[in-house]
Parts: C-alpha cells; sequence; structure tokens
C-alpha cells in the first residue's frame, strides 16, 4: 500500500480507476533506472538517495508514479547510523557546555575543542556527527533487489490497494484460493456474504457499520484482501469508494477483472498472508502416511451455520460418509470466542474439533473435542473414524437388504452397483456375501452369473500369459483378473518384473 | 421484551426501530451508532416500550476518590458539564489543569472511564497522574501495550483502532485535546462508543478547517470557557507579545521575489483567487493533475521557506538571546530542518517529534533544572508534553494557526510568582510571513 498521496487514478462518469503502468519498454526502464539509484545506494546517506530521486521527477512521468514506485523500494531496503561515536552522547556533551546556547564563535571553537579531546575525535567531526541519527542522514546498509516487471506488478497491487483504503463495500469473485482468502476475511473481522454459483463463489464484504454510516474504516481491512484474490487463476472484484472532491463526499465504482491482463503479482506477497497454520500442515501430512480407507479433503465446502457460514479445516470421507475436523490452535481470545459460538451452531453434521489444551478453554467447546499439545495426535481420531466407518458399514448394510439388487448381464462390479445405489461397496460387498443375489456368485468385488463360470474358466485354461488375459476378461466386464484365477485355482507366475511376461499357472494342490 | 445490545459499535434494538437505526438483514437486527445509545434510551422511555438494557458491560471498579485539591473555576467548569446533563465540552488555556477538571468529572460518574489522548506523552502523563491521585492501577491502549483497567488512557490511533471491542466498557468518556475528535476517522471514536457520559477538553476549541461544529454531536457543546487573556495574572502569568523585524538578504529577496511571481502569475493566468483555507486546499488538490499548478506551489513554498527560515533571522536570535541570557527559553520553528541548523549554529539542544522519549525526557530535564537555558524545538511542543516553565518564547517560523499560537504562548503561562512571561516575534519585513502572524495573533 502507498500513502495516499501518491494514489494515482482517473474517474469517469462514476468509474474510477488507478492508472496502471504496463510493462512497456519506457516503463520498465524507469523502473530499472530506480532499481539502480537502489542497487548503487549502500553506503550512501538517506537524502543523497533522495534527491537522486528527484531528479527523475523532472522527466516525462508523473511525480507520483516514481515515488510510488521509490516507496516500494524503500521497503526493501535498510539504513543504519554512520557514526564513529554515538551521537547521543556528543549531543549531551556539547549540550551540557553550551548550557543552552553559544553566543560567539570563540566560545563554540573552545567547546568544541574540549569535545574533542575528551571523546578523541578531530574537531570536524564534532558538528559533522551531531545529528547523524536523524533519518535523512542514515546510511544505507542494504537492499534486496527486485526485477523490473516485479516492480511493476507490485506497484500496480499497491495503486489498487491505497485505492480500496478507501472502499466501503468490496465484492469480488473466485473460483480457485477460496479457503484462505475466506479465513483472511475472518481474521480481518469483516462482515461478509456468500453466493456459490458454478463452481466460484461471489463474496461481498463490508465492516459492521458500513451499513448505517459511509465509511472508509474498514478499507484497509478490505485492501488487504486484495493479494490473495488476485493471485488465483480466474477473479473479478467490484468495490465502491468513497471520494472526496471538494465538500463532497461521492461513491464511485471500481472494476477490475483477471480477463483485462493488467501486470499483477502471481502470488500473494504479503507474508502475512501465508499463515496457513502449520498444524494443519502438519496433520495432513502424517494422515497421508497412514493406511486407512478415509481420504482426507483440505478444502470442503462451506457449511452453513445460523446466518454464516463455516469453513471446517478438514473432512474425512469415505464412501458417502463425511466427518469435519476443526483444528483450534493458537488465537485470539475474541477469536475463540466466536469459533466457539459458531460451533455451538453447527447442526447435523459430525465433527471432531481439536483443541490446543493451553487455549484452556476445552471444556467451552461443545461437541468432539480431542485435546492436545504440540500436535494432533492420530490415534483418537483414527479410532473415531474406525467406529464411524463401522456404525456407517452397520447402517448402510441395512440399508442395502432394503434394496432389490437387480444385475444386468453376466458381470457387474460392486463399484458400479453402489455408485447407482448410493451404498459404500464395502457395505454392499458384506451384504452379498450375507445374502446372495439368486444365480450370481460374488467373486473378489465382482458379481458374476453361475452359468457364466465355465466359459471362463475355459478362458483361462486357454491363456498363458496374464497381460492377455487381463485384457480379455476386461472385455467380458471384470476389471480385476486376480480374485477370479484364485477362484479357479491359478496363480501368477512372475519371471523378472516384467509384466508382460508374467504366467498364469495352475497350483498343484488344487481340486 | 426488547433487548438492547452492543454489537461492534452499534446498539442492536431487535425488531424495535429507533431514532438514526437501519435494518440489518443478516443481524435480523435495527441497529444504530453507540453514540445514539443515550437518545435510544430516552426514546423507548418516553413512548413507554419496556426493554432490558444490556448495552454497557463496564469492567468491576472500586470507589474512585480523586486526591486532588481543585481551584474555584474548576469546580465552576465541573458544574457547567454536570448542567448540560454531563456531556460537553470545557474550554481552558494550556497550565490552567485541565487534567483536573478530567479527574472531578471521574470522581463525580464514579464509574470506569477511558480518557483518549492525541501522544504517547499525555498518554504517559495522564496515566502517571491518575494513578497518583486515585491511587489505582490504570491501564492503556496503544504504546505497545494493550491493557484494560477502570480507568484506561488510549490514545487516538488506538481507540479508533479498537473502538468496536472497547466500545461499551467505559460509561465515561474523556477526550484531551477535544479539537482532533472531529477529523473524519477519529469522530467515529465518538460514534462507536456508546459511552453515556462525555467530557471534552481544549485550550482552542475552534478548527481552521471548521469542523468544530461536529463537535456538539460527537461529544456535546462547549459548556465552559475560559481564555487566556481572562485568565492572565490571575490564575497565569501576565505576559507581553513583542515583534522584531528583520530584513531579508538581498539573495533572498531575489530569490523570495522570483517564486513569489511564479505563483502569483499562475493564479493570474487560471484566473484563481485564495480566499480561504478551503481555496488553498483546493488548489493543492488541483496539483495532482495540472504539473502548472504544482510548479506554482512549489514556488510559493520555496518562498516561504526563504522568508521563514532567512539567515537574517539567525542574526536577531543570537540578538535577543545576547540580550535575555540567563532566562529560560524556548525557541519554536516551523520546519524541523531549521531546528537541526540552529542546534549546530548555537549548539541548542533540539527537541523534535523524531527525537526519542528517553532523550526528550534528559533534555527536558536539564532544561527544568536550569542546566540548559535554551531549547529550540519545532510543532513537537505545541501541545501535550509537560515542559517546564519558560518565561520567554521565540518564534523564529510557523503557522497562521491560531491553535498552534495559543499553545506555543501557554507554554510560558504557568503561574509562577513574580513572573512575567514575554513572547517575542521574529518576522521577515514585507513578505508573507507579515500575514501570517497577523492571522495567528487573531486568537487573543
Amino acid at each position: 500500500m502507498l500513502p495516499a498521496e501518491l494514489l494515482v487514478a482517473k474517474t469517469f462518469r462514476g468509474q474510477i480507476r488507478p492508472v496502471y503502468v504496463r510493462p512497456a519498454p519506457e516503463l520498465l526502464e524507469l523502473a530499472e533506472s530506480l532499481i539502480e539509484i537502489y542497487r548503487r545506494g549502500t553506503g550512501k546517506k538517506r537524502h543523497q538517495i533522495y534527491s537522486e530521486l528527484k531528479d527523475l521527477e523532472y522527466g516525462p512521468f508523473n511525480f507520483r508514479l516514481i515515488r510510488g514506485l521509490a516507496a516500494l523500494l524503500d521497503r526493501r531496503s535498510t539504513f543504519a547510523v554512520d557514526s564513529p561515536i554515538d551521537p547521543y552522547q556528543l549531543r549531551r556533551a556539547a549540550f551540557s557546555r553550551s548550557q543552552g546556547f553559544v553566543l560567539s564563535e570563540g566560545e563554540k571553537g573552545r567547546i568544541i575543542g574540549e569535545i574533542s579531546e575528551e571523546l578523541k575525535i578531530c574537531p570536524e567531526e564534532v558538528e559533522k556527527y551531531l545529528w547523524s541519527d536523524l533519518e535523512d542522514e542514515q546510511v544505507m546498509s542494504g537492499f534486496e533487489p527486485i526485477a523490473a516487471e516485479e516492480l511493476l506488478a507490485a506497484y500496480n497491487l499497491s495503486l489498487t490497494q491505497t485505492l480500496l483504503f478507501r472502499s466501503t463495500v468490496l465484492e469480488f469473485r473466485v473460483r480457485e484460493n477460496w479457503k484462505r482468502i475466506f479465513r483472511r476475511i475472518k481474521r480481518l473481522g469483516l462482515m461478509y456474504s456468500i453466493n456459490r454459483d458454478q463452481g466460484g463463489y461471489t463474496v461481498s464484504v463490508e465492516g459492521p457499520i458500513s451499513i448505517i454510516k459511509l465509511t472508509e474504516r474498514y478499507g484497509t481491512n478490505v485492501a488487504k484482501l486484495l493479494p490473495e484474490i488476485v493471485a488465483g487463476g480466474e477473479w473479478s472484484v467490484r468495490a465502491q469508494i468513497v471520494s472526496r472532491w471538494r465538500d463532497d463526499r461521492r461513491l464511485l465504482n471500481f472494476e477490475l477483472g483477471s480477463s483485462e491482463g493488467v501486470l499483477l503479482p502471481m502470488r500473494a506477497m504479503d507474508p502475512e498472508a501465508l499463515y496457513d497454520s502449520s498444524l494443519e500442515e502438519d496433520f495432513a501430512r502424517r494422515f497421508a502416511s497412514l493406511s486407512t480407507r478415509w481420504s482426507l479433503l483440505r478444502e470442503p465446502e462451506l457449511l452453513p451455520v445460523g446466518a454464516t457460514i463455516m469453513i471446517p479445516d478438514f473432512a474425512f470421507v469415505l464412501g458417502g460418509k463425511r466427518i469435519y475436523m476443526e483444528i483450534v490452535g493458537f488465537w485470539t481470545p475474541d477469536y475463540l470466542a466466536k469459533k466457539i459460538n459458531k460451533l455451538q451452531m453447527v447442526r447435523g453434521v459430525e465433527m471432531i474439533i481439536a483443541v490446543d489444551e493451553s487455549l484452556g478453554i476445552t471444556k467451552k467447546i461443545p461437541g468432539d473435542v480431542i485435546p492436545f499439545e504440540k500436535e494432533v495426535p492420530l490415534k483418537p481420531i483414527l479410532e473415531r473414524l474406525e467406529a464411524a466407518e463401522k456404525a456407517h458399514l452397520k447402517f448402510e448394510m441395512e440399508q442395502a437388504a432394503k434394496l432389490q439388487i437387480k444385475v444386468e448381464g453376466e458381470c457387474a462390479e460392486l463399484e458400479e452397483l453402489a455408485a447407482s445405489s448410493g451404498i459404500s461397496k464395502e457395505a454392499l460387498r458384506r451384504t452379498l456375501l450375507e445374502r446372495p443375489v439368486a444365480g450370481f456368485v460374488l467373486i473378489g468385488d465382482c458379481l458374476i452369473k453361475k452359468e457364466k463360470l465355465g466359459a471362463l474358466e475355459k478362458l483361462i485354461a486357454g491363456e498363458r500369459f496374464l497381460s492377455a488375459l487381463t485384457s480379455k476378461l476386461e472385455a467380458e466386464g471384470i476389471k480385476d483378473p486376480y480374485p477370479l484365477l484364485n477362484y479357479f485355482g491359478y496363480q501368477v507366475k512372475w519371471r523378472g518384473l516384467n509384466y508382460e511376461s508374467a504366467e498364469i499357472v495352475k497350483q498343484a494342490d488344487s481340486k | 421484551m426488547l433487548t438492547l445490545r452492543y454489537h461492534r459499535g452499534t446498539v442492536l434494538s431487535g425488531d424495535v426501530h429507533l431514532p438514526h437505526s437501519v435494518w440489518d438483514r443478516s443481524l435480523g437486527s435495527y441497529k444504530t451508532l453507540g453514540l445514539y445509545y443515550l437518545e435510544a434510551l430516552d426514546y423507548l422511555k418516553v413512548s413507554a416500550i419496556q426493554f432490558k438494557d444490556e448495552v454497557m458491560d463496564p469492567p468491576p471498579c472500586t470507589f474512585l476518590r480523586a486526591n486532588i485539591i481543585p481551584r474555584g473555576y474548576q469546580i465552576e467548569a465541573l458544574d457547567a458539564w454536570e448542567q448540560a446533563g454531563r456531556r460537553g465540552i470545557v474550554v481552558m488555556p494550556t497550565g490552567s489543569g485541565k487534567t483536573h477538571v478530567g479527574m472531578l468529572a471521574i470522581e463525580e460518574v464514579n464509574q470506569p472511564a477511558l480518557i483518549v489522548v492525541p501522544t504517547i506523552d499525555l498518554m504517559d502523563q495522564w496515566r502517571r497522574r491518575l494513578a497518583s491521585s486515585f491511587s489505582i492501577d490504570v491501564g492503556e491502549y496503544g504504546g505497545g501495550e494493550n491493557r484494560i483497567a477502570p480507568l484506561t488512557v488510549a490514545t487516538y490511533d488506538s481507540a479508533y483502532l479498537r473502538a468496536e471491542e472497547l466500545g461499551n466498557l467505559f460509561p465515561l468518556l474523556i477526550f484531551d485535546e477535544v479539537h482532533h475528535l472531529p477529523s473524519p476517522g477519529y469522530s467515529q471514536i465518538a460514534e462507536l462508543f456508546a459511552s453515556p457520559h462525555r467530557l471534552g477538553l481544549t485550550a482552542t476549541y475552534e478548527r481552521e478547517d471548521g469542523l468544530h461544529r461536529e463537535l456538539p454531536r460527537l461529544v456535546g457543546g462547549k459548556v465552559y470557557e475560559r481564555r487566556v487573556g481572562e485568565m492572565a495574572g490571575d490564575h497565569l502569568a501576565p505576559f507581553s507579545i513583542e515583534k522584531v523585524y528583520v530584513d531579508l538578504t538581498p539573495e533572498e529577496e531575489e530569490e523570495y521575489r522570483r517564486n513569489t511571481s511564479t505563483f502569483r502569475e499562475y493564479l493570474a493566468r487560471r484566473g484563481i483567487t485564495l480566499r480561504s483555507p478551503e481555496d488553498f486546499q483546493r488548489l493543492i488538490m488541483r496539483s495532482g493533475r495540472d504539473p502548472e499548478a504544482r510548479e506554482a506551489l512549489l514556488a510559493r513554498n520555496r518562498a516561504m521557506g526563504i522568508a521563514l527560515n532567512s539567515s537574517s533571522k539567525i542574526d536577531a536570535l543570537r540578538e535577543v538571546v545576547s540580550d535575555t541570557l540567563g532566562e529560560r527559553t524556548l525557541i519554536f520553528t516551523q520546519h524541523n530542518q531549521l531546528v537541526y541548523r540552529l542546534s549546530k549554529e548555537f549548539l541548542i539542544p533540539a527537541i523534535t517529534h523524531k527525537t526519542p522519549k528517553e532523550e526528550r525526557a534528559e533534555i527536558l530535564n536539564a532544561f527544568r533544572e536550569g542546566r540548559y537555558k535554551v531549547l529550540v524545538t519545532s510543532k513537537v511542543l505545541d501541545e501535550g508534553i509537560d515542559v517546564p516553565d519558560a518565561s520567554l518564547g521565540i518564534i523564529l517560523s510557523g503557522t497562521g494557526s491560531k491553535r498552534e499560537f495559543v499553545q506555543r504562548l501557554g507554554r510560558l503561562l504557568r503561574k509562577v510568582e513574580g513572573k512575567e512571561a514575554r513572547l517575542i516575534e521574529i518576522i521577515s519585513r514585507s513578505t508573507a510571513e507579515t500575514r501570517v502572524s497577523y492571522r495567528r495573533r487573531g486568537a487573543l
């Protein structure tokens, strides 16, 4: 973000738009020369660098563009006091002797002589370093370089943020990256409403008093959302900007979308934005290494909670079953109060809540709480998932028992049957083992008509190689050859690791 | 039954429409700004609507008793504020004990209070004085530490940022240097806080931009006023103001003429006349788009810089100080640049807004003890900082602001037996600075 006076924008018929820079040769050259001033600035005083920048202002470019670019470069530089002696100490020595004012040059010379003797510096250095700790007198000690095009992109982003400073309402549409955006909205204490459509979200954000009063109060917070929004693929934003022209306060519209191709940073630059808790990162990694039939979803859908929504951290998914998990790590008391309030309103979904014990709020949280220290434990979660799996299986088997399973054709994969009946494959398999479908045998995950078995056995007996058999079985609608081979007493014999040369062999001890 | 609740700077009144309230769809309630809480209570009582009031939620508070001896006019000021329904602004010159009036109000209301101040220094000052007068722990907001206590001091900045969460904790809200309040940002402190009792304190009620007309709505009107003139001699030291005119050097003169004519020619060419500070503001805005306007403004600033920083003034300063050496003297300038130049030239201790707190305290202390006789400063000492007593003020350069002038004068007026304060303005003759000086003295 830039100081307000460096905003360059044009208004036209109720619209406002920053004057964006394009990566045109002359602008890249300008950026390059500014970067060069900073790159060569090491060892120079701040006011010297500023006066070099000032010279560029007499060129053909808007001085505010130059100052804006310079402001961004300033943030990448560090300055330090350059003095052989602590200037504060020097001032003390000088003022205590002058008692506040020297009347003559002679007296001043005498005092300076005394100081230079006492502090072991040359007399000229007394005046030279007396105020060397002032900002303007400080010397550049480091600069983190940036490419010219990157600088222009950062400038365009900053311009837009500076404009959004003065916004009352922001509406944006995104297709990707939305979870981070929503978290940021929540963290910034903004109010929002959301519409989901065609795989994307249209969100409008405002401050709590925006509807009562035309206020720029939340503009800074709204502006902080921008880097996240523009970092993700397809997006568009619309905002209302309060403009102060003379004594009038007017609302102007601002619109921008990814399709316009304005040069902007492709990833969020604000390090504060990359706060996706490492707790979650860590949990996802450890969970992935487990063997469980549940899969972990990191960006599950939004859950409606009262008048608002909640985004759980995770969802565990198995078949049609979902269990959500929220990790409550370190947060501010205010945020926690809101979170508890929200969790109390969650209805009709199963949710595991992992709470950091050091927060001391474990008891206040409603629902299924797993306390943790440092990292979220896997064991209690797995126990819950297994229990849930069993319970769910039982429930599904009850459902499956009520179903009339009809198989068309001679073979049917359980997977397809499961998909069409809305019951998990596992539940269906168990049900079929207990209550077989008349005229069919369940082999592996495939239901096969009894009359078909003879033909299949013949087919297997006539093949030597696994690869050829696999494709023939696939043509019959059987995806996995192993259960069938097993059923008829065959084995696969590998010669090396080559799939093409794997053979089928009749087991000696079979019938 | 209707329950009034506080929600982030607003008062929620369910489905009852109150004055100034609007419907919030997502909350399913009417809401109005915290500022109108008192009005809402009146309205509900007058309309005989039954309601429960859960708006204020102050922290538990001991009985508050201030260990101070107030002066007669301070009690008068408090009475006037009481009469006005515990809302309103007390205007008194610097050095006349506004802090005492604030503490009397706290004692009177005897409930938690938030004191809002413009600077960290004032925050420290209030905190120390409250702690010693009421013998309790005082909270603070701003300056790194955020801690709430029944008596809490906050800067305008942090009160603004935290208004939504702090807005229902303090039944009494005191704005020190209340002329800061009516800016577009800060005024929201008064709007979001629900505090029913409000007191504003200042030495200068009027603002150049006219925004003080907002104050009656935000805090209450002016309920008590004492001017510098009325109090000089009685409660403040008697004073005199002198002017010393200097001529620009011939080079400065030429430079000055050239720049002023660039500015005037631009105005004439565009047919612009400048009659008010607003006109000037407009010109500044114009300079953003119009390079010629910008060039003209830069020329005007250069001309003003020459008049304000003329080397003749430095010679004049040397003379004035020679004549008065031994008197405790404050030198005021408009720009920091001149502060440092003078400091190097005459080895004068200097304070600007960049001076670290520790160094500033040390300098002020040495000044108080008489080890330093002279101090040079830019705007930073204009308000707030507890500056030791001085008897001579020299204005080397300044703006036309009446407030700045009154505050600079106020630095000299703390009453000490037998003291007569002097304020000397050093002005470049035949330049725009003479008008500037004329404008600011309108304050008396």
